[in-house]
C-alpha cells in the first residue's frame, strides 16, 4: 500500500512537472519568481534608504504609538505592495501580447497573504523592543511565509488536499498521512513560534498598560501560553491518529523513566509556577544568591534569568529559590541599608569624628536623606579603637558597591584634612629579661610589635 | 549583505531550471510522457475507462496516464477555470458537445480536424454535430440517450406508442416522465417536430402537438409528469412505478436496485413518427490547446475510439453508447446493448452552434413546459413563442 502511495504522491508531482513544461504556464511561474527577486531587490534599497533611517529613532518606547505603528507596517509592508504592483504590470504586459496571465492572477495572492501577516506582525512590533522583534521577525514571520507561499503557489498547480490525503507511513499500526506529518512538525513548530510570539506581546502590552510589573498577571499569561502549547501538541498528535492502545502501552512502560527523568524539570516547572503567583520574585528584582548581587531579568517556567553586576547572566533553577536561602533587596521597597565600618584612634574627639562620616556620606548624590544617614558606635572599648558603623540608605542595591566606595574615599579625604588617625591595632609585649636580651633591637612603633624587658627601659 | 546574494544566485538558478524545463522540446512520433486526464466516469463505469487507459500504458510503458475523475456537473466549470490560466488536463474525457461551443470560441482547445476526418471511425450525423466551420475541436467518444426504462416483473411488453401509453395507464399501468425541454425532446420527435425549428402553430405537428399531447395524458393519473428526473427515477427502483423514461447513462444506477432480471429497456414509444428520437448526448474527446504533449494526447484519442475500445465501452452494459461505426453488437446476446444501438440511430444531434444558445433555449422551453402543463399557456402558443424566440442557428 505505501509503494502505491508513493507512487500516487510522485503521480501528483508529475502534474507539476506536466503543467511547469507547458510554455504559456513556465512563462507565468517565470515571470512570478523574477517578480519575486526584483522586489526584493527594490525593498532592500527602498528599505535602507527611507525606512532605517527613522526606524531607528523612532522605535524607542517614548515615541508616539501611531509612529511606531506607521514605521513598522512601512518596514513590512513594502515588500509586498511592490511585488503586487510588479505583478500587475507584468500581468497586462502579457495581456497585451495576447498570452495567458491568470496564473500569475492567482499568484499574487502570495503577496497579499504577505501583507495582511506583515501589517498584522506590525502590530506586535509595537511593544516589542529590538531584540524580541527580532526574534519573532526571524522565528516565525519568516519561516511562516515561506510556508504559506510554498503552499499557495503548489496549490495553483496541483491538489495538496489530495496530496496531504496520502499515506507515507505507518507508525505504531497507524497511518499516517503527510497532512498529519506536515501539522504534527513544522506546523506545530510555526504554532509554537505563534504562541510565544503573542505571549511576548501580551506581556509587554499588560505592563505598558496596567504599569503593574507584578507576577500574577505575568503568571496566568505565562500558564495560558503553556496550555496553548499543549493543547497545539495535543492537537498535532491527535492529526496522527495514532492508535491509542499502542500509545497507552508505551507511555505506561516510559512514564516511570520519564517521571524520574523528568522531576526536577517538573520541579522547577511547579517552583517558577509558585514563584509568580507568591510574586516572590519578578522582573527587575535585586537579589543576591551564592554572594552574588544580580537584577532579575526574566522569571520563566523553569528557570529564573539574573544579571549580575558585572554584567554575566546566570541561569538559576527556579528551585533554588524555594529551597534555599537568598537575599532580595527590592521587596516591599527598594531602600536598602547599608553599612561602613570605620576604626577611629582613641585620640579623635568621638563626636567629631560622627560629624566627619555623618557628612561624608550624605555628601553621595545617592544616599537618600530620607532615612537620615546614622552612626552608630559599636566598641568604644575595645584594645586600641573605637569602631564606627555609617549606616546609609539608598534605593538602587546594584549601586551599592559603588556608593560604598565613593563615599569611603570621601571619609578618608576628610580624616585625612582633619588629622584623624584610623590607627592600627597597637600590640605591646612586654618579654623576660632573657628574651629582651635576644631581641635588643626590638622596637615599638606604629603597627608593629616592639619588645621590652620586663621592668626594663625599652 | 551575503544572505543578499544568496537569495539572488538561488532566485536565478530557479528561473535558470525554468527556463530549461519550459525549453524543452516536445518529442514528436515517440511515445513518452506523462499526460493528464480528467473524465467523469463514476464507478463503476470508470473502471472500463481505466481499463482502456492501463492497456494503453502496457502497449508503451514509457507512457504515464494520470486519471481524475470530476463530476459531470462540475467537469465543465473546472476545466474552463483551469484552461485560462494554462493548466487543467491534457486530455478531456466527458464534455458533451453542446459544452465545446465557449472552449471553441476561447481557443482553449486543440483542433482536431486531421485526426476527425481521417478517420472512418465516427457516423456522420454524430460529426456534423462537432464540426464548427469546417474544422473539429472534439471526437466522439461515447454517447447516451433517452430510452424507456420498464419493470419486466409488472409489464410483460414494453410500450410500442403514445397511444397505447394512454391506454395502460387506464388499466392501471403507472409512468413517469420527465418533462424538460431536453428530456423530453423525444416527444417533438415521436410528432415528427424537427430541432428549434418548424415549431409552427399548428397543434397536430412538433412542439405544439407533444404539448397537447401531453396536457391530455396529464390528465391520467397514472402518468406522471415531473420536471425532477431523479424522483421519478428513485420512485421506478422502488418499484412504484413501471415506465421511466430516462437517460440510457442511468442504467448503473437503476441497477443498484433492480436486478437485470427485473427490468429492461425499450425503444421511446412512437407518435406520428413510427421512431420517435431523443436527443442525442455526445460525450468528446477534447485535447487542452495549451498541452506540451499535443501528438501524444491526439495518438491516445485514436487509440480510445478504435473499434476494439469501443466494443469494451459497448460491453461495459452501463448505457453508454459506442460512436465507432464499426461495433456491431449481437442482439442476441444483449437486448440492452441492440436497443441503445437502436435508439441511437434515432436519435437527433444538434448542430453545433447551438451549444451557444443550449443553456438559453433548456431554460425557455422548461419555462414554456411548465405553463402549459399549468394550464397557463396553450401548446400552440408555446409553440409559436419557442419558434420566434430562437432562429435556426444556421440562418
Amino acid at each position: 500500500m505505501l509503494r502505491e502511495n508513493f507512487l500516487r504522491l510522485l503521480d501528483i508531482f508529475g502534474i507539476l512537472g506536466t503543467y511547469l513544461s507547458r510554455p504559456e504556464v513556465a512563462l507565468q511561474v517565470g515571470l512570478f519568481y523574477l517578480v519575486v527577486i526584483i522586489t526584493g531587490m527594490i525593498t532592500l534599497a527602498l528599505w535602507y534608504r527611507l525606512v532605517r533611517p527613522f526606524s531607528t529613532a523612532l522605535q524607542n518606547s517614548a515615541s508616539p504609538l501611531w509612529q511606531r505603528i506607521l514605521i513598522n507596517m512601512g518596514s513590512t509592508s513594502i515588500f509586498p505592495v511592490v511585488g503586487l504592483l510588479l505583478i500587475k504590470l507584468t500581468e497586462i504586459a502579457l495581456r497585451m501580447q495576447g498570452r495567458l496571465s491568470g496564473l500569475l492572477t492567482q499568484l499574487s495572492w502570495v503577496f497579499v497573504t504577505i501583507l495582511v501577516a506583515g501589517v498584522l506582525m506590525a502590530l506586535l512590533y509595537t511593544n516589542m523592543d529590538s531584540a524580541e522583534r527580532r526574534h519573532a521577525h526571524f522565528r516565525f514571520l519568516v519561516p511562516f511565509l515561506f510556508v504559506i507561499s510554498v503552499l499557495q503557489i503548489n496549490w495553483q498547480l496541483i491538489d495538496l488536499g489530495e496530496v496531504a490525503e496520502v499515506v507515507v507511513v505507518i507508525l505504531f499500526q497507524s497511518p499516517i498521512s503527510v497532512g498529519a506529518l506536515f501539522i504534527a512538525t513544522i506546523g506545530l513548530w510555526l504554532y509554537v513560534e505563534l504562541i510565544n510570539t503573542l505571549h511576548t506581546f501580551a506581556v509587554n502590552t499588560y505592563i505598558r498598560y496596567t504599569q503593574r510589573d507584578d507576577g500574577e498577571g505575568q503568571a496566568l499569561l505565562l500558564l495560558l501560553r503553556y496550555a496553548l502549547i499543549l493543547a497545539g501538541i495535543a492537537f498535532a498528535l491527535g492529526r496522527l491518529n495514532l492508535n491509542s492502545t499502542t500509545i497507552a502501552a508505551i507511555s505506561g512502560g516510559l512514564s516511570v523513566g520519564i517521571g524520574f527523568g523528568l522531576r526536577d524539570v517538573l520541579g522547577n516547572f511547579i517552583a517558577g509556577i509558585l514563584l509568580l503567583f507568591e510574586r516572590t520574585l519578578h522582573n527587575g528584582d535585586v537579589i543576591e544568591v551564592d554572594g552574588e548581587i544580580a537584577r532579575v531579568q526574566s522569571v520563566s517556567i523553569r528557570s529564573t534569568r539574573v544579571r549580575t553586576i558585572n554584567h554575566v547572566d546566570l541561569v538559576i533553577p527556579n528551585q533554588t529559590f524555594l529551597t534555599s536561602q537568598f537575599k532580595r533587596y527590592t521587596g516591599e521597597s527598594r531602600q536598602v541599608r547599608f553599612p561602613i565600618t570605620i576604626h577611629a584612634n582613641y585620640e579623635n574627639d568621638m563626636s567629631h569624628v560622627i560629624d566627619l562620616l555623618t557628612t561624608a556620606a550624605q555628601a553621595h548624590p545617592d544616599v537618600l536623606t530620607e532615612p537620615a544617614v546614622d552612626v552608630q558606635v559599636q566598641d568604644a572599648f575595645g584594645d586600641n579603637v573605637i569602631s564606627y558603623d555609617l549606616y546609609m540608605w539608598a534605593d538602587q542595591p546594584m549601586e551599592i558597591p559603588r556608593i560604598k566606595s565613593d563615599v569611603t574615599k570621601t571619609i578618608w579625604a576628610s580624616f585625612s584634612a582633619e588629622n584623624i588617625n584610623l590607627t592600627f591595632p597597637d600590640v605591646e609585649l612586654h618579654f623576660n629579661d632573657s628574651l629582651a636580651q635576644k631581641w635588643p633591637n626590638a622596637r615599638r612603633s606604629h603597627g608593629k610589635i616592639t619588645a621590652r624587658p620586663l621592668g626594663g627601659q625599652s | 549583505m551575503r544572505w543578499k546574494r544568496r537569495c539572488l544566485t538561488i532566485g536565478y538558478a530557479l528561473l535558470a531550471m525554468l527556463i530549461l524545463v519550459a525549453c524543452q522540446a516536445p518529442k514528436v512520433g515517440n511515445r513518452h510522457g506523462r499526460l493528464v486526464i480528467w473524465h467523469d466516469w463514476p464507478e463503476p463505469e470508470s473502471g472500463v475507462l481505466q481499463e482502456i487507459l492501463h492497456s494503453y500504458e502496457v502497449l508503451y510503458p514509457e507512457v504515464r496516464l494520470v486519471t481524475n475523475y470530476v463530476p459531470s456537473d462540475q467537469i465543465a466549470a473546472r476545466f474552463a477555470e483551469d484552461v485560462a490560466t494554462g493548466l487543467g488536463p491534457d486530455l478531456l474525457i466527458g464534455l458533451e458537445t453542446h459544452e465545446l461551443y465557449d472552449f471553441v470560441e476561447a481557443e482553449q482547445l486543440l483542433e482536431l480536424t486531421a485526426y476527425a476526418l481521417a478517420s472512418d471511425h465516427f457516423q456522420p450525423q454524430i460529426l456534423d454535430a462537432l464540426r464548427h466551420d469546417k474544422a473539429f475541436y472534439g471526437v466522439p467518444f461515447a454517447a447516451s440517450t433517452s430510452v424507456m426504462f420498464y419493470n419486466t416483473e409488472r409489464a410483460a411488453e414494453p410500450v410500442a406508442t403514445l397511444d397505447e401509453m394512454v391506454v395502460l395507464a387506464r388499466r392501471g399501468d403507472r409512468f413517469g416522465i420527465p418533462i424538460g425541454f431536453g428530456e423530453a425532446y423525444w416527444g417533438v420527435d415521436a410528432f415528427n417536430g424537427t430541432a428549434f425549428r418548424d415549431a409552427d402553430v399548428d397543434p397536430n405537428a412538433g412542439f405544439g402537438a407533444w404539448l397537447t399531447w401531453a396536457l391530455q395524458a396529464q390528465a391520467q393519473p397514472s402518468i406522471l409528469f415531473d420536471g425532477d428526473k431523479a424522483a421519478l427515477r428513485g420512485l421506478f427502483m422502488r418499484g412504484e412505478i413501471d415506465y421511466y423514461v430516462g437517460q440510457s447513462s442511468e442504467l448503473n444506477t437503476i441497477r443498484q436496485e433492480l436486478s437485470d432480471d427485473n427490468f429492461s429497456i425499450a425503444s421511446l414509444p412512437a407518435g406520428t413518427n413510427p421512431f420517435a428520437g431523443a436527443l442525442l448526448d455526445v460525450e468528446t474527446l477534447t485535447v487542452n490547446r495549451y498541452t506540451s504533449k499535443s501528438w501524444l494526447a491526439v495518438d491516445l484519442v485514436s487509440y480510445l475510439t478504435n473499434m476494439s475500445n469501443q466494443r469494451k465501452i459497448a460491453h461495459g452494459d452501463f448505457g453508454r453508447i459506442p460512436v465507432n461505426v464499426n461495433v456491431k453488437l449481437d442482439p442476441r446476446i444483449s437486448d440492452i446493448e441492440a436497443t441503445l444501438l437502436r435508439q441511437q440511430q434515432r436519435a437527433i444531434t444538434l448542430p453545433f452552434a447551438v451549444g451557444e444558445q443550449y443553456d438559453d433555449i433548456l431554460a425557455f422551453g422548461d419555462t414554456l413546459y411548465l405553463q402549459v402543463m399549468q394550464g397557463v399557456l396553450e401548446p400552440g402558443d408555446a409553440a409559436e413563442r419557442l419558434r420566434l424566440e430562437f432562429s435556426s442557428p444556421n440562418d
